[in-house]
């Protein structure tokens, strides 16, 4: 009965259009009021308050904070730059052109939508460009933005570590070690799919400088009206996870947009001098994964800490490249991604409550056994769980998802024998999935709105990367060498 | 004039306390190496600042109308229900910070009786629990504003309609 | 929650937390807690164990507070955790107080228990006796500290309480109370170079896998407070107060007996990785004249009775 108050109202609040934080503070405390009453609710400010002042979580608004600026700075316009010297002669070269630079963007960024709004803006018009159909060009980098949170940095380890070490301790780093190589992969099926699809040329109606917040607010799916950045006061009808990126959107300055930055124009390889150029251009960009990841494997930062120094470069970096971002900037840049951590973060605060509510209520215990009980089969019960995992992925991002599910699957997983590194990696791409997934598909919205073609449409195309991803899910799942190969290479 | 007061004293807690945050932070790694200074404290300053940070934020979020949603329903529903709806959110909304302005003012008052103290500046800890009650205050209201004038430019697009 | 009973008997549902894993001395302790109570309340009392904090998102100084405040019922803490909340806690956590566990023993039935029941009662805390997490040794990853200059610049993490902050801090190193989930990783990397705890959580958490070098130093006696709230105590009939002292009783002398019987163990497998040095009386007078200023600092924190109260015979 427990269980079914605590999800049944969480289901009833989300579906109305509330908030998932508040939905998931809410159906919490319904939940121990009905189960122990007023008195019993005291210790929710408690365990909010923990949460939001955990040290290792901290990591989450200072990868926010180092996206933002990185993204001002033009940093991803200057890594599909890089990426089409090297790559844009070949046949198919554009798609390899993207999937590269989104495994560069995933590097630097934590979050999906980012990297879609970063490269899409650029790409997905030279994709219709080259004869790919609008709904295609739009999936492609939909599923692409989705590495950005299997290869790391990554606020989904980061998050899943966290909640996972009730059960068994794993750490940041090496759970971000072992995302790179299943991201690789996903990059490569992506780009397999993209290789075999049908080609035609369609009429262009949309340009790279478009407005991200426009197209989503004429979707009626809402988005944060442009004071949003500069902090006005003109609340936006309609709420949506999407307004990450519409927010985004406005922040950039005029300059980000790099005017020689057309790309898929060639037939012949650049010459060297070009691509020397070019990488030139993108080594403030490409530093960055070099400082978070050789900072952390050399000993030198925590996780948290390489977020803080990653933004602190950002900071300079964009100080000496961008001479718009004066004083001015600088506020903008703090004021939206304190909004942007904060949306998260309180996302995170109403989840631990929640998942308070399981623990204290003993629901994890229940679940599991009923789970465990459904079949003798091993195999059957992974997959069960991994269409529980796509489904919580269709409607929630991935942070309610694993302080949702962390507690109720992962001791059935580690019963059954999997390892927790393989479990963090296959739930992060369950949950990567999830933004290319109807009805609520984050980055789909994003690269669809780019494109100027509906949502509907837009899901149309993204089934055969889809079907790729769940290759690789597969592939994830059942052959564990494949996330713990390099972070026991590395000793991580 | 009263929402643009708030508004600016939000975005100036944000703008203040995320970039201490990143200073001091960062000051601590390079302190470990250089200076060897006391992590403690500016561990404790950085993830206090954090729920300040938070709760803030959060409440901006309210009037940006940037939280993370599942809008389908209000977004194509019209005229009296699209209202209820909006109506709905508003009021959880405002339930979930209200819930917390009381509990988390009930910590701080605890807190407060108590004296515990943190540990590495030896600050009284209600004072950094304070951040709770405040922002889920700045939350209440954003979420009454937000909620009526939604409403109202629902009424706006629709009249513009017929 | 409590409800009626058939017999006109109240029956409960407690919940217990332990900071520690479910494969610690404590968690086992907390079980057999509890089965004794519902033996011996034949079925009215029922506790639920939760490991690691999990009431508190993982914070034990939370899980003290909800403690304090009956939002729970049980747990077991560190006296270090509770200096936490008040700074008198400590007293007993005294750099080098005791020599060795006989002594601390003895102190503890002579006077120290009292003084900590009381203290707790302030604190609204029924103190049902002391388990024992034991003398808390040191790790190092490169090097050996046998003096105290050997800690000059270490970063180390120690707990979040301002008496183990001052004493690295007087030594020379530089203390950082990161999370203890964050340790092992951090140890590995080298982002810290050392930490201090019982043997059991540096055998338990693996510490030996990334730490070169272990120092015997029985520096600070840990003793946990097995707590109850002081209010739903008082509300308990005198015959259900009994049944609990018992269980407790028997619980707190199941897990000191277990520690101490694994800590030989462990200390023989640590031994197998780790360069183990075991201080001199004399290498340890440096130690204890180096963190004497510590006593200055703290003396009036802890209260003169107090004080006088943890002090051996
Ligand atoms: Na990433
Ligand atoms: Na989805």
């Amino acid at each position: 009965m427990i269980e079914l108050i605590l999800v049944g109202s969480f289901l009833i609040l989300v579906c109305v259009g509330i908030p998932i934080a508040f939905s998931m503070g809410l159906s919490a405390a319904i939940t121990i009021l009905y189960a122990s009453g007023t008195h019993a609710l005291n210790p929710a400010s408690g365990v909010m308050f923990a949460s939001m002042s955990s040290e290792t979580l901290l990591a989450i608004p200072f990868f926010i904070l180092a996206g933002v600026i990185m993204e001002l700075t033009g940093i991803s316009t200057r890594l599909v730059e890089l990426a089409d010297k090297c790559v844009g002669h070949h046949k198919s070269g554009l798609a390899l052109t993207a999937i590269i630079a989104a495994l560069l963007f995933a590097a630097i960024s934590g979050s999906g939508p980012a990297t879609v709004a970063a490269l899409g803006a650029v790409l997905i018009p030279a994709l219709v460009r080259h004869g790919y159909s609008k709904r295609h060009a739009a999936s492609l980098l939909a599923s692409a933005g989705g590495m950005g949170i299997v290869i790391p940095p990554s606020i989904a380890f980061i998050v899943f570590a966290v909640v996972a070490s009730d059960h068994q301790r794993v750490s940041i780093s090496r759970l971000f070690m072992a995302g790179v190589v299943p991201g690789i992969l996903m990059g490569l099926a992506f780009y397999i799919v993209a290789r075999y699809l049908p080609r035609q040329l369609e009429q262009l109606t949309t340009n790279a400088n478009l407005n991200v917040s426009k197209g989503l607010g004429r979707l009626g799916l809402g988005a944060s009206s442009p004071s949003a950045a500069s902090g006005g006061d003109t609340p936006n009808s309609g709420v949506g996870p999407q307004s990450e990126t519409a927010t985004k959107g406005i922040i950039t300055l005029d300059d980000t947009v790099d005017p020689d930055a057309e790309v898929g124009n060639r037939s012949r390889r650049a010459p060297w001098r070009e691509i020397l150029r070019a990488l030139l251009r993108a080594i403030p960009g490409l530093l960055v994964p070099v400082i978070i990841l050789g900072g952390i494997y050399g000993g030198i930062f925590t996780p948290t800490e390489s977020a803080a120094v990653a933004s602190i470069y950002a900071l300079l970096v964009g100080l000496l490249t961008n001479r718009e971002l004066k004083f001015g900037g600088l506020w903008k840049v703090f004021t939206t991604a304190g909004v942007q951590s904060s949306r998260i973060m309180i996302i995170v605060a109403a989840a631990s409550l929640y998942a308070y509510v399981i623990t204290s209520n003993q629901i994890a215990a229940r679940v599991s056994d009923a789970l465990l009980s459904l079949t003798e089969s091993t195999l059957l019960l992974i997959l069960l769980i991994n269409l529980i995992l796509l489904i919580a992925g269709m409607f929630l991002d991935a942070v309610s998802a694993f302080y949702l599910l962390v507690p109720l699957l992962v001791p059935v997983l580690l019963e059954l024998g999997m390892d927790i590194t393989t479990i963090g990696v296959m739930m992060t791409i369950n949950l990567a999935l999830g933004l290319v997934t109807p009805p609520v598909g984050v980055n789909l919205l994003v690269a669809g709105s780019i494109a100027k073609i509906s949502y509907a449409e837009a899901t149309r195309g993204i089934w055969p990367f889809l079907l790729a991803g769940l290759v690789v899910l597969m592939l994830v799942t059942f052959i564990p060498q494949l996330s713990n190969g390099l972070p026991n290479l590395l000793g991580a | 004039m009263f929402d643009r007061i708030l508004t600016s004293v939000e975005n100036t807690v944000i703008v203040a306390a995320f970039a201490t945050m990143t200073v001091v932070y960062f000051a601590n790694v390079v302190s470990r190496y250089l200076l060897h200074g006391s992590l403690a404290f500016t561990t404790e300053i950085v993830v206090n600042l954090a729920v300040l940070l938070t709760m803030v934020g959060a409440a901006a979020g309210v009037r940006l109308g940037s939280h993370p949603s599942f809008d389908l329903l209000p977004s194509v529903s019209k005229g009296l229900v699209r209202t209820i709806l909006i109506s709905l959110v508003a009021a959880a909304t405002l339930s979930f910070f209200l819930l917390f302005l009381w509990l988390g003012w009930e910590m701080t008052s605890r807190q407060f009786v108590q004296g515990r103290v943190t540990p590495a500046l030896g600050v009284p800890q209600w004072i950094f629990s304070m951040a709770l009650p405040v922002g889920a205050a700045l939350g209440a209201i954003r979420a009454v504003q937000a909620g009526f004038s939604q409403i109202r430019m629902a009424a706006l697009k629709q009249e513009a309609s017929v | 929650g409590d409800g009626g009973d058939d017999d006109g008997e109240e029956s409960y549902t407690w919940d217990f937390t332990v900071t520690t894993s479910e494969n610690s001395t404590w968690y086992e302790a907390a079980e057999l807690f509890a089965d004794r109570l519902n033996e011996d309340s034949d079925g009215r009392m029922e506790i639920n164990i939760h490991a690691n904090e999990q009431l508190s998102g993982g914070d034990p100084a939370t899980g003290v507070e909800q403690l304090m405040n009956g939002d729970k019922a049980f747990s077991y803490n560190s006296t270090i955790i509770y200096d936490g909340l008040d700074s008198r806690f400590s007293a007993i956590n005294a750099p080098f107080l005791y020599s060795d566990y006989e002594e601390a023993e003895a102190t503890i039935e002579a006077s120290a228990g009292d003084a900590y029941a009381e203290l707790s009662r302030e604190i609204g805390v029924e103190m049902l006796g002391f388990g024992e997490s034991g003398f808390r040794q040191l790790t190092t990853t490169d090097t050996a500290v046998t003096t105290p200059e050997d800690l000059q610049n270490l970063v180390v993490r120690v707990p979040g309480s301002s008496l183990f902050l001052n004493i690295f801090n007087e030594l020379g190193a530089d203390p950082t109370t990161m999370n203890f989930a964050e340790v092992y990783t951090s140890l590995e990397t080298g982002t810290i170079d050392g930490q201090e705890n019982p043997y059991d959580v540096i055998y338990s958490s693996g510490l030996d896998e990334v730490q070169g070098h272990l120092t015997v130093w029985n520096y600070v006696y840990d003793p946990l407070i097995l707590g109850m709230n002081a209010d739903l105590y008082e509300s308990l009939s005198e015959d259900d107060q009994q049944i609990i002292q018992d269980a407790a009783a028997e619980a707190n002398a199941h897990q000191i007996e277990q520690n101490r019987a694994r800590e030989e163990e462990q200390l023989a497998e640590l031994s197998e990785d780790m360069e183990v040095v075991e201080l001199s009386e004399d290498q340890v007078e440096e130690f204890r004249e180096a963190m004497e200023p510590v006593y200055d600092t703290h003396e009036d924190d802890w209260t003169e009775d107090l004080f006088e109260a943890v002090q051996p015979e």
